[in-house]
């Protein structure tokens, strides 16, 4: 809502400057975005008045005046002559800049001196509607006046961003009701009294309405003999300030009302109307009508019309039809003032698209009881503008009348939920300061809202008009007192941390992406048809189709994520990212669908940091299995496995299922070098993603203790060789399971194939720390039990001892 | 022999002070010293001296002896100390070399932000809660106080998965589902951050960004305790000198609502760009809970009342870090991720 700072002052008697009042306005809710000059940058013009004005001698295209700038008589050549002797001109005198920073100076036009420029209002940076050529004053100014003064530019434009609960202040009235409240200004909101023609209104027009659930008053007055023609320059240029561009005086009047009024008036051409009655209805499905932009719209039954008995002549609240537009024609005008329901606004403008000022403040609700104020003020402007005659009376409907609402206020509670001391008497002042009549009985302040304030329903709202009157900045600062309350995080809350911090310190940087994901990410992830992970929850109105659907996995933006940084010449990249996957509910579109929190992480290039001294190597499918073993290790989660598994993202020979006591964990390997090539990726990444929701539910992270060994350990080494099939993890079981409690530690330091071993067999070494936690091993003891363990591994595999 | 000695001396004292690696000490030692060294050749000469002179001489020699065994061990000392510099220099290392950096990860700085708005707010009395991401219309509309066909709804374009099912827009709902299950008790004291979504997309607006929703109800929660509750919040967060300011404002789920301006954090309120001129930059929403919102929650309004405020973790990482693209937030840039 654009305010001008002069127009504003018409109504209420402001002390303040224009910056004063919007620091003001915008502490007490009203926030206003922006204060700008309303002066295009017009500088050193001046009213002149023309004395003369002759043709060129040696052009004929160009004009000589003399016009009189109140310092002295100057000679001025001009292009046009739509002016002439005793019209006042604006004069841009040498030295002068209009907008555009276009300088005047000093010139000879073929030997003619010209001593500056007389200005079209496109020159002064002002859309008006006149006369083609210079712009010729409508109203005395003396002579010499800046141009700016006369025109009203030196004023200012406050751009108010109103929350949706203050539609009160889309009027220029509402804002001075505002403006009064939170400075003291006395109002001054007076409209002229004004001639009407004796007639009977009623017998000129009927109207109806059909609908009053969704119109509830439909007022008009009609204006006689009118001659539409462009309107005085002071209107226009307060219509320039509210941004809305002049087009005749009928129209012009229906908007410098609804500015003042926040009350959308519409002028009908009267004579079109069919038989002069007016119908207000559900619009039939469709139903067509011609809008004033030239538009065919076709009509459902959720919209209002506004009807004549040969069909709709306006879509209500919206726009009007093309049929009983004004033209410089119409004689007979038919001002239009009426209340219509919010919802059916909105959702007629949504659907058609269109929006307009009218549409934006009926979807907001505006004051019922206006109607009529706004109907005579157009009627009494647009008499007087267009030299026609109101008729007397108003034809008014109003099937469901609104009145006052009275609310009860409990002073006390107002001062507890604020926080404040505020006194009985200060309360009153506030409440009239707003214009809202106030009673005392039984203990409560009775605060009558008039329906401009339709925001106001209830106690807390009038709470809330004193807390900001008043002044948030005047509260005093407090703490909450009470019970002491523990801050602490739950078990889940402290997992994740801790999930976060390990992956961190294992060297990996933390990513976010976005929880909806293209589709065809999952052709990339090349997952079969029917992988359940294509089971999506679907965003109904993505912003694209790349954000589509919401992500069952996490793999596909880490991806990318990689190929990000790839194209930004960054090759070793570690990322995790710990967020929610949404799996459907079988059941119907209607519920909530499970999220899962999802672990996921990828490694490529090299694993460590180079520089002159250190040469890192690649990293591999180890160096990942390393993290996530590490990982779960420390989430206190000891009965895990990785074990070979098929998966289409990833290649066939490297990829594992980490598992705990036989439930699925997760997935993690080198990624499918088919899928690389459709993320555009080249090398090797290793990926992996681990369902977190499952790590919360088996983490353990009460540590016991255990007291340092005793006695001595006896260290054994042996390396069998045994057929490449046999995965080590089951050596290392057979080992673990033949010498017990005795086994401190296990290391498999050597994996080993080429020569001396037969093809088809491996070389596996391990070194065996034996210690027992009750006494020191002997020789013999620990000679028979790793004998023992070498006899098994013999049997059980078929295992060949390399010494 | 006297004569001899001092002569000996003299030789013995010139060569030990000539010579340069200490092994060379020892044929000097044994030169001089040893059994068959010079002083024990006069030593062994000794019978033909008379009785008078022999202790004298005897003396003397063991003087001398005495003599060069402390300056060969002086000079010792000495050497095996230039030696030892010696090897020093030779293991002298280029200590600006750069060093072998440690291998080192980070969290994302929008993770960092939200750790230290939960650890301020922890140490306040306040618990972490959670909810779904994706809500039904009730609990990120309805229960809070937005109708359908609300103008509220204008202010956030919502995603929707069908009629009944959004992305959640705010994470206020997570304010009514704990109070759901705690009410009728008090005190609450609760953050719950969070990813929430919008149909948004530029430099300063991404469809998907985190919040904080924080909330608290008692018996006599006012709009002075919520000043209040901000005020430590963000001086904690931004700084001592830190100042806040509460502009009333418009949600439907609190009343009285409030825009929360922080003065700014570039300028110190002088007026910069960041600030647009103003000195103050808004964080925070905040109000005190509707009391319809408390009633549908299972509360008495009153009974209790309580505030509640929300704000937008990538504005506060981009006014802590100078940030100015929020959407570079989510290009996991490792350029970026890196510098934290």
């Amino acid at each position: 809502m654009l305010v001008s700072y002069q127009w504003l002052k018409d109504y209420v008697d402001l002390q303040m400057g224009p910056e004063e009042l919007a620091e003001k306005l915008t502490m007490s809710g009203i926030e206003v975005e922006a204060v700008s000059s309303f002066n295009p940058g017009i500088t050193n013009t001046v009213v002149g008045k023309v004395l003369s004005v002759e043709k060129h001698p040696e052009a004929d295209k160009l004009f000589v005046a003399q016009v009189d700038t109140g310092s002295e008589i100057s000679q001025v050549v001009a292009g046009i002559d739509n002016f002439q002797a005793g019209d006042l001109v604006p004069v841009a005198k040498p030295g002068a800049v209009l907008p555009g920073g276009f300088k005047i100076k000093k010139s000879k036009l073929r030997g003619v001196t010209s001593n500056g420029m007389l200005c079209s209002a496109e020159e002064l940076g002002l859309e008006l509607v006149h006369d083609h050529g210079i712009l010729v004053l409508d109203e005395e100014y003396p002579v010499g006046t800046d141009i700016v003064t006369a025109l009203a530019l030196d004023d200012w434009i406050l751009e108010l961003g109103l929350t949706p609960n203050r539609s009160d202040c889309l009027g220029l009235l509402g804002a001075a009701y505002e403006v009064s409240a939170i400075t003291g200004a006395a109002l001054k909101i007076d409209f002229p009294e004004f001639p009407t023609v004796k007639e009977d209104i009623d017998n000129l027009v009927e109207v109806k309405i059909i609908d009053e659930d969704l119109c509830s008053r439909y007022s008009a007055r009609i204006v006689k003999n009118v001659t539409v023609r462009p309107s005085p320059l002071w209107l226009q240029r307060r219509l320039l300030a509210a941004g809305i561009r002049p087009i005749n005086n009928i129209v012009d009047v229906t908007n410098y009302v609804m500015w003042e009024c926040n009350q959308p008036l519409h002028g009908f051409d009267y004579d079109r109307i069919k038989d002069k009655k007016i119908i207000v209805r559900k619009a039939e499905a469709g139903e067509l009508l011609l809008t004033l932009d030239e538009q065919e719209r076709k009509l459902d039954e959720s919209m209002l019309v506004i009807t004549d008995p040969s069909g709709p002549v306006a879509l209500a609240g919206v726009m009007g039809g093309f049929s009983t537009e004004i033209t410089e024609q119409t004689r007979t005008v038919l001002i239009e003032a009426a209340c219509f329901e919010p919802t059916t606004i909105r959702r007629t403008s949504r659907n058609l698209g269109l929006r307009s000022e009218s549409s934006l403040r009926f979807e907001r609700g505006t004051d019922p009881e206006g109607t009529i104020r706004a109907a005579s003020r157009a009627a009494q402007l647009m008499a007087q503008l267009s030299s026609g005659q109101v008729v007397e009376g108003v034809v008014d409907e109003y099937p469901r009348p609104v009145s006052n609402l009275v609310v009860p206020l409990r002073r006390d509670r107002a001062r507890e939920i604020i926080g404040l001391d505020i006194s009985d008497q200060e309360i009153k002042e506030i409440m009239e300061g707003l214009q809202f009549e106030t009673e005392e009985s039984g203990g409560l302040l009775h605060v009558t809202v008039p329906p401009r304030r339709s925001d106001i329903t209830r106690e807390i709202d009038l709470v809330e008009e004193i807390a900001r009157i008043y002044g948030y900045e005047h509260i005093e600062t407090t703490l909450p007192r009470g019970v002491i309350t523990q801050g602490r995080k739950t078990r889940e809350q402290h997992l994740e941390d801790l999930a976060k911090k390990l992956l961190v310190s294992f060297g990996l940087y933390e990513a976010i992406t976005y929880s909806f994901i293209p589709f065809r990410q999952y052709d990339d992830l090349m997952l079969e048809k029917e992988d359940p992970l294509r089971n999506v929850v679907k965003v109904y109105n993505p912003l694209s189709e790349e954000q589509g659907v919401m992500r069952t996995t996490l793999l596909g933006n880490l991806l990318h994520s990689v190929k990000y940084n790839v194209n930004r010449n960054i090759h070793n990249i570690r990322l995790f990212e710990l967020g929610s996957i949404f799996i459907p509910r079988e059941s119907s579109s209607d519920t909530l669908p499970w999220e899962r929190e999802t672990l996921a992480v990828v490694l490529s290039g090299k694993w460590g940091i180079e520089n002159w001294s250190q040469k890192p190597k690649q990293v591999d499918f180890y160096d990942l299995k390393g993290i996530l073993e590490l990982f779960i290790q420390k989430m206190g989660i000891e009965n895990y496995s990785f074990s070979p598994v098929n998966h289409p993202a990833f290649h066939p020979g490297r990829a594992a299922e980490i598992s705990i006591e036989g439930e699925k964990l997760g997935i993690m390997g080198e990624i499918h070098g088919e899928v690389m090539s459709r993320f555009d990726l080249e090398g090797k990444v290793y990926a992996a993603e681990i369902d977190f929701s499952r790590i919360l539910k088996y983490a353990q992270l009460h540590t016991n203790f255990k007291t340092l060994p005793k006695y001595p350990a006896a260290l054994r080494d042996l390396a069998v060789v045994v057929k490449d099939s046999i995965s080590s993890d089951r050596i290392r079981q057979e080992i673990l399971d033949t010498a017990g409690e005795l086994v401190e530690e296990l290391t498999l330091f050597d994996v080993y194939q080429g020569e001396q071993i037969p093809s088809g067999y491996r070389s596996l070494a391990y070194s065996i720390v034996y210690r027992s936690r009750e006494k020191t091993l002997t020789d013999k003891e620990v000679n028979d039990l790793h004998q023992r363990v070498i006899d098994t591994l013999v049997k059980k595999f078929e295992a060949r001892i390399r010494e | 022999m006297k004569d001899t000695l001092q002569d000996i001396k003299i030789r013995a004292s010139q060569e030990i002070q000539e010579v340069l690696e200490s092994e060379k000490l020892k044929g000097i030692q044994v030169k001089y010293l040893g059994k068959k060294g010079e002083i024990t050749r006069v030593l062994r000469s000794m019978g033909s001296l008379s009785k008078e002179e022999r202790p004298v001489i005897g003396n003397l020699a063991n003087q001398v002896k005495e003599e060069i065994s402390v300056l060969i061990e002086e000079r010792k000392a000495q050497l095996a100390r230039g030696e030892k510099a010696a090897q020093w220099e030779k293991e002298r290392l280029d200590v600006t070399l750069p060093g072998n950096l440690p291998f080192f990860g980070q969290k994302h700085p929008l993770t960092l932000v939200m750790d230290e708005i939960k650890e301020i707010f922890l140490g306040m009395g306040f618990t972490i809660a959670d909810g779904p991401e994706i809500e039904t219309d009730y609990y990120n509309f309805e229960a809070l106080n937005i109708p359908k066909e609300h103008p509220a709804r204008d202010m956030q374009d919502s995603f929707y998965i069908s009629e009944e099912i959004v992305l959640r827009t705010h994470t206020s709902p997570v304010q009514i589902r704990t109070m759901e299950k705690v009410a009728p008790e008090v005190p609450l004291r609760i953050i719950a951050p969070g990813k929430v979504y919008r149909r948004d997309d530029d430099a300063t607006h991404s469809p998907m960004f985190h919040q904080v929703e924080g909330f608290a109800v008692d018996k006599d929660i006012s709009l002075g305790d919520l000043k209040g509750t901000l005020l430590l919040f963000a001086r904690q967060m931004f700084g001592k000198e830190l100042k806040i300011r509460l502009r009333p404002s418009f949600f439907p789920f609190t009343e009285p609502s409030a825009e929360v301006d922080i003065s700014c954090v570039m300028c110190r309120g002088e007026g910069c760009r960041v600030c647009g001129q103003s000195g103050w930059l808004e964080v925070l929403g905040a109000g005190m809970i509707h009391p319809r919102v408390l009633e549908v929650s299972g509360y008495n309004p009153e009974e209790v009342t309580g505030y509640a405020f929300g704000m937008g973790v990538e504005r506060i990482a981009m006014l802590k870090y100078g940030f100015d693209d929020l959407r570079l937030f989510f290009s996991n840039d490792l350029r970026m991720l890196s510098q934290f």
